[in-house]
């Protein structure tokens, strides 16, 4: 009975908070008006703020995809390294470039639909932390994955997507 | 009702369907503490659980005793709105088994049930791409990823569903004096009896067996993937 109840409660609460989504919803709306000419503005790379941000979530998307073509491959039961290896790759390299997908002024503030949160730039240590502490992992898993040991190579994918969890505990937004 | 309050308790839900309610009770809350806590391999247990307990519920709308049956508490518009109408009339009696609104209620959330099981098979978690549904690797990233985003958001839908279910029961608790939950757990009721004096006629065994081991067959690869 009391766990009906706690379903109940909550049910409802999550009823009270789409309310509330919706109304913080349209102040958004109101807010992102004045900031839309933001997006077009150009920065010091020479991109807009626009350009900049397709171009970060297209890439993140990339290591996305990459590690789940890791993953699936590792839980196939018969993991083909010639289909890990190039994902690898591509983890490595966008690992190294990820800081400077996320100039100054490319943050919720332009008014660009971002899940990207402005304590990346208000904790600029911390968010450079988190990036090479997914430049090493990834760095490591390149070097493990030129050899043939599986076990090996699953661990440095967990320890890489701990790096990928950790900045997006911490930077992205989370969803309600 | 008090004329027929002495009546022997008549058998109205067979005791598969209270297991299958109780079980998918427990396993809903699991499966929300698990996903809330990122407790990633208990929460596939569960939600494969569920799986197999919704194919063996779905066998059993078929195959069970009358008051399990699809046919018997699936009911069209017409037979929905005159149950609604009569609710507060004074020809309302207590419904043998689901009553057409409640019956609505029921599918309502074995299909709600069906789309949150099958949406986590595919999904992918995008923080890591490594704690997934067992058919994610058959599909593409985004098509994991929308599967993933939406196996989150239908979630509230269920909830939705089970508020609205919980707050039938207590309507019919404190407004019509009736209590839903003890039948559920007992599987009897002794007040108001509609339908046949006798209760619910016994199934074979054979045919709750079948039906575990339909489940077990459409769980058990998805299981070991």
């Amino acid at each position: 009975m009391t766990k009906r109840f706690q379903l109940l409660a909550a049910a409802v609460a999550v009823l009270a908070l789409a309310a509330c989504g919706g109304e913080s919803g349209t102040t958004d709306s109101g807010a992102a008006a004045p900031a839309a000419d933001a997006g077009n503005a150009t920065l010091p790379n020479g991109v807009t703020v626009k350009q900049q941000i397709e171009v970060r979530q297209k890439s993140l998307k990339e290591m996305g995809a990459a590690m789940k073509t890791i993953g699936d491959q590792m839980k196939s039961g018969a993991p083909e390294l010639d289909q890990i290896r190039p994902a690898v790759q591509t983890i490595k390299t966008h690992s190294t470039e990820l800081p400077t997908w996320f100039p100054a002024g490319t943050g919720p503030e332009s008014g660009v639909k971002t899940e990207a949160l402005a304590k990346i730039w208000e904790d600029q240590p911390g968010f450079q932390a988190a990036a090479q502490r997914l430049a090493d992992e990834a760095a490591r898993l390149s070097d493990v994955a030129t050899g043939e040991d599986l076990a090996a190579i699953g661990a440095q994918v967990a320890a890489t997507g701990g790096a990928c969890k950790n900045c997006h505990d911490q930077f992205r937004m989370k969803k309600e | 009702m008090d004329a027929e309050a002495g009546a022997k308790p008549q058998k109205v839900w067979d005791g598969p369907t209270r297991l299958f309610h109780w079980l998918i009770v427990g396993l809903v809350a699991f499966s929300w503490w698990t996903a809330e806590e990122h407790i990633f391999d208990w929460h596939k247990a569960s939600g494969l659980t569920i799986a197999g307990l919704l194919v063996f519920r779905i066998y059993w709308g078929f195959a069970g005793p009358e008051t399990a049956r699809f046919a018997h508490f699936i009911k069209g518009p017409r037979a929905i709105f005159s149950y609604a109408g009569s609710l507060f009339g004074p020809t309302h009696k207590l419904a043998f088994g689901h009553n057409p609104l409640g019956g609505l209620s029921v599918a309502a959330m074995i299909v709600a049930l069906v789309a949150q099981v099958t949406l986590g098979l595919f999904a992918a978690d995008t923080d890591t791409g490594l704690d997934s549904g067992p058919l994610s690797r058959f599909v593409s990233y985004d098509f994991a990823e929308v599967a993933g985003d939406l196996h989150e958001d239908a979630f509230n839908i269920l909830l939705i569903l089970i508020a609205v279910h919980i707050a039938a029961i207590l309507f019919y608790l404190v407004v019509k004096r009736a209590n839903l939950i003890g039948p559920m757990i007992t599987g009897r009721r002794s007040n108001g009896v509609t339908g046949p004096a006798e209760g619910l006629t016994r199934v074979p065994l054979w045919r709750f067996l079948l039906g575990a081991a339909i489940a077990a067959a459409v769980v058990w690869p998805l299981a070991t993937m």
